[in-house]
């Protein structure tokens, strides 16, 4: 464990809403990147999802169809 | 007119919150200095109930409920302010439900999976997980009860976090600590590599294969430039210091400190003995955080 001690302004900054004992708060920038990527992260998650459960599984079900016909044609 | 904010810094936690608080306690009773905060750098293993302990990635035999669930139900009481972010050994489907940072339990903050905070000022930004390149691509499709495969995956680094956090540059505000639980890549060469080589001498294969360390967060690293940055995973104390070119004449260093895990014989070897590893720091007076 590592101890620091960080001076700042005694009135601190407070740029978001207050989250806990007036000392905690929401970061108000961060909060709007949250809201402008929302339809990003929406819009990849979609995509990959339809990759990973759908074309994966599919080209790995081909793939080993391909290795057990190949071995069928040169046995 | 400035204060101190007084912030602790733990490692891996795995479970071991009893001990990090009364290390704390009694570190507040030997400086008689009140603790503001503690930042956890992940593998806390907030473990509720059985359920919990399914959803985390370490074998049987280290299933352990710990003592997290009195914390969950007062039993306990955390006597300081904890911020954490989320390791490789997580139940994961506590974090997941709070995706966007949230209350584990009363006074431990879940920073999220990305997420930034200001504490009396400070702003603090963190990630969670740790890098796999097979799964930076893809979304967060996993869903408890997980599978073998999803319990691994839930805590891989997505691109989305990465790239999140990234659109800070952007801001006004610098960030003054970042809180990670892997390591960025490439940060052995600002500081000791030759003694950290020493002591964990199997990295030298990884560092040179590029196995080791987070390539995301390197270049959130050299972004973002943060005064500090706090990271765990790899069970080894590192310090670096990492120079930043802003392009004016004032110079920008990144303080950087990897920490240990909590474990008998090296940090908390015992109640009596155990300060003489940590390293009490005098008022840091870096120009950036005095002009906060």
């Amino acid at each position: 464990m590592q101890y620091l001690e960080i001076p700042v302004l005694s009135n601190g900054s407070s740029s978001g809403d207050v989250l806990f004992d007036n000392e905690l708060h929401f970061d108000s920038e961060w909060l709007a990147i949250l809201s402008k990527t929302y339809n990003l992260i929406q819009a990849r998650d979609r995509k990959n999802l339809f990759v990973t459960t759908k074309i994966e599984p599919l080209l790995a079900e081909v793939t080993v169809f391909l290795i057990f016909f190949l071995i069928f044609l040169f046995h | 007119m400035q204060r101190t904010v007084n912030i602790a810094v733990q490692g891996c936690s795995h479970g071991e919150l009893d001990t990090i608080y009364q290390s704390i306690r009694d570190t507040e009773c030997r400086t008689g200095k009140k603790l503001d905060l503690l930042l956890l750098c992940g593998d806390l293993q907030c473990v509720r109930d059985a359920f919990d302990l399914q959803c985390v990635a370490v074998p049987p035999k280290y299933r352990k409920l710990n003592t997290f669930h009195q914390y969950v139900t007062g039993e306990k009481q955390s006597p300081v302010m904890t911020v954490f972010v989320g390791g490789n050994h997580e139940a994961s489907n506590i974090l997941q439900s709070l995706y966007l940072g949230g209350f584990v339990a009363p006074n431990i903050y879940f920073l999220g999976f990305a997420g930034v905070i200001n504490f009396k000022g400070l702003r603090i930004a963190g990630v969670s997980g740790i890098y796999n390149d097979r799964h930076y691509h893809c979304g967060h499709y996993e869903t408890p009860p997980y599978s073998e495969d999803a319990l691994r995956s839930v805590y891989h680094l997505r691109e989305i976090e990465a790239l999140r956090l990234e659109f800070l540059k952007f801001s006004s505000k610098p960030v003054d600590i970042f809180l990670s639980h892997d390591w960025p890549q490439n940060i052995w060469n600002y500081g000791k590599k030759e003694e950290l080589l020493r002591i964990k001498p199997y990295f030298q294969e990884d560092i040179a294969s590029g196995k080791l360390g987070s390539p995301p967060l390197n270049r959130l690293l050299m972004t973002l430039q943060p005064s500090f940055w706090f990271c765990a995973h790899l069970h080894v104390k590192f310090p670096a210091v990492v120079p930043h070119s802003t392009g004016s004449s004032e110079s920008k260093t990144t303080r950087f400190l990897a920490l240990d895990k909590v474990i008998p014989g090296r940090y908390f070897h015992s109640w009596s003995s155990r300060f003489r590893d940590f390293v009490l720091i005098p008022p840091i007076i870096l120009g950036d955080l005095c002009n906060i």
